[in-house]
């Protein structure tokens, strides 16, 4: 159980989960809607990546490394997206300069 | 270790929903809903890991798929052209 | 994992309570929309990964776009809309939950359809249990499935939804949509194949297949035409035509309607599958984007 992999995975894990929960508090305690919408794409990216390949160093099959990654792909071009689009609907002028 | 891990992401998944009930405007408790969708993703790797089912990756992953759609149907619906 | 469960619980509950108590539309539809996610949550933890993925699909990603779109339509919430209903609708409410703990308590432990499933599963040409019951062994109930949804397919061309003009979202979106549409694609035909033998299945497949085509359709990059409004129309409505056709087939070749010839189950059930799959992510994106191209004035 302590090989090098498992505590390597634990430990991509621990931090993803710890992205994860820092951005639950920032999402309650920031003031503003750009501000939580930094926290969100951080978590989206940051957090679920970690997440992700904790668990890919645990199960280490191909069959598992191939779903986790376009997880991750998915999550992350997910949450910049929306990130950008809703940022852009609330800016006055659209975002446009 | 996993069980609890995959806990803290569930209540990191939980702790979205006073944003969304709170607000103040519908972008932010779209964001939340967001926020909470990922937190799910997470939630379902570790408890997918901690049991060994691999099952839980395609349900993982359809979430992942189907993220943004409802986030950028908002955005598209948001100013009505009238 | 005792503390997961109540936490999750907890948390399905309090989305339930305050998607039927938000005065806002939004509000409503998000709280609507995690609600989904915890509850293929709650499946996953009642070793249902089948359900998870069914509500992952349908509950979490396409009903929320589709409640925005409603919402928008119907315009924000009138004040006080609706209260005097609010007292029948919760003893209606109650009297179907006080039932249905009563048939809960009092069901008989030992069921007697799943080891029937089990006993009967090698003649049903799938090794999954939930598609050998929804495409073999029930198959009728999964054909009046998907009438229904021919029917929300017609009554909402009959009245006339009014197509939908998205406000353009720019080129940022083009990138999101190139990646994600590919990749919907081939999770549709993932679970399409899967199906046979593990979690999956047409209508989450159509689902996700329809997820990838909205994004499209959001991003500007779907044709637009009259001619391609009418063409998904058809494939909506071809999935019940295959189905009725593959029911008069087999009662020609082996007598029983929707019982497949012997050592062929399974070309029959992938192949009923797949128009399914197309007609349910036609149906879908036809019901978001409308279908009249009407000026809207």
């Amino acid at each position: 159980m302590t090989t090098l992999p498992s505590v390597l995975g634990t430990g991509l894990i621990a931090a993803g989960v710890g992205f994860l929960a820092v951005a639950a508090i920032g999402f309650w305690r920031l003031p503003d809607l750009l501000s939580r919408l930094h926290v969100l794409t951080k978590a989206d990216t940051a957090g679920l990546s970690l997440v992700a390949l904790g668990a890919a160093c645990l199960t280490g099959t191909p069959a598992s490394i191939l779903p986790l990654g376009l997880c991750v792909l998915l999550t992350a071009i997910s949450g910049a997206t929306v990130g950008h689009l809703v940022a852009r609907s609330v800016t006055p002028r659209g975002g446009r300069s | 270790m996993l069980d609890f891990l995959a806990f803290v992401a569930l209540l990191a998944t939980l702790a979205a929903l006073p944003r969304l009930v709170v607000g103040p405007s519908a972008a932010d408790r779209i964001i939340a809903a967001q926020l909470a969708g990922t937190g799910t993703v997470a939630t379902l790797i570790l408890l997918g890991a901690a049991t060994g089912t691999s099952a839980l990756h395609d349900v993982a992953l359809v979430f992942a798929a189907l993220a943004a759609v409802s986030g950028l149907a908002f955005v598209a619906l948001r100013s009505p052209r009238r | 994992m005792i503390a997961f469960d109540l936490a999750l619980a907890a948390g399905i509950l309090l989305c339930a309570v305050s998607a039927l108590t938000r005065r806002d539309r939004t509000a409503s539809v998000a709280a609507f929309m995690v609600l989904g996610l915890l509850v293929a949550l709650s499946w996953v933890r009642l070793a249902a990964p089948d359900v998870a993925l069914a509500e992952a699909a349908i509950g979490a990603g396409l009903t929320g776009a589709l409640f925005l779109r409603a919402a928008r339509r119907l315009g924000p919430l009138r004040p006080a809309a609706g209260r005097t209903l609010a007292v029948p609708a919760a003893l209606v409410a109650s009297g179907l939950g006080g039932g249905l703990a009563w048939v809960f308590a009092s069901a008989s432990p030992p069921a007697i359809y799943a080891p029937l499933v089990a006993a009967s599963l090698p003649e049903s040409g799938v090794s999954n249990p939930v598609t050998a019951v929804l495409l073999n062994f029930r198959a009728w109930d999964t054909l009046l499935e998907i009438a229904v949804l021919v029917v929300a397919l017609l009554v909402a061309n009959l009245l006339g939804s009014r197509r939908l003009v998205p406000v353009s979202l720019g080129e940022m979106t083009l990138p999101f949509a190139r990646i994600v549409a590919p990749i919907s694609i081939l999770l549709a035909g993932h679970l399409l194949w899967q199906g046979s033998s593990a979690p999956g299945g047409a209508f989450q497949a159509g689902a996700v297949l329809a997820g990838g085509l909205l994004a499209l359709v959001l991003a500007g990059l779907a044709p637009t035409g009259t001619l391609v409004v009418r063409g998904a129309l058809i494939a909506g409505l071809s999935g019940l035509a295959v189905f009725l056709i593959a029911a008069l087939g087999s009662e020609a070749l082996t007598g029983s309607l929707l019982g497949y010839p012997n050592r062929a189950e399974k070309v029959w059930i992938v192949a009923i599958e797949a128009a399914l799959t197309l007609s349910i992510a036609a149906t879908l994106c036809l019901l978001f984007t409308g279908f009249e191209k009407r000026k809207t004035s």
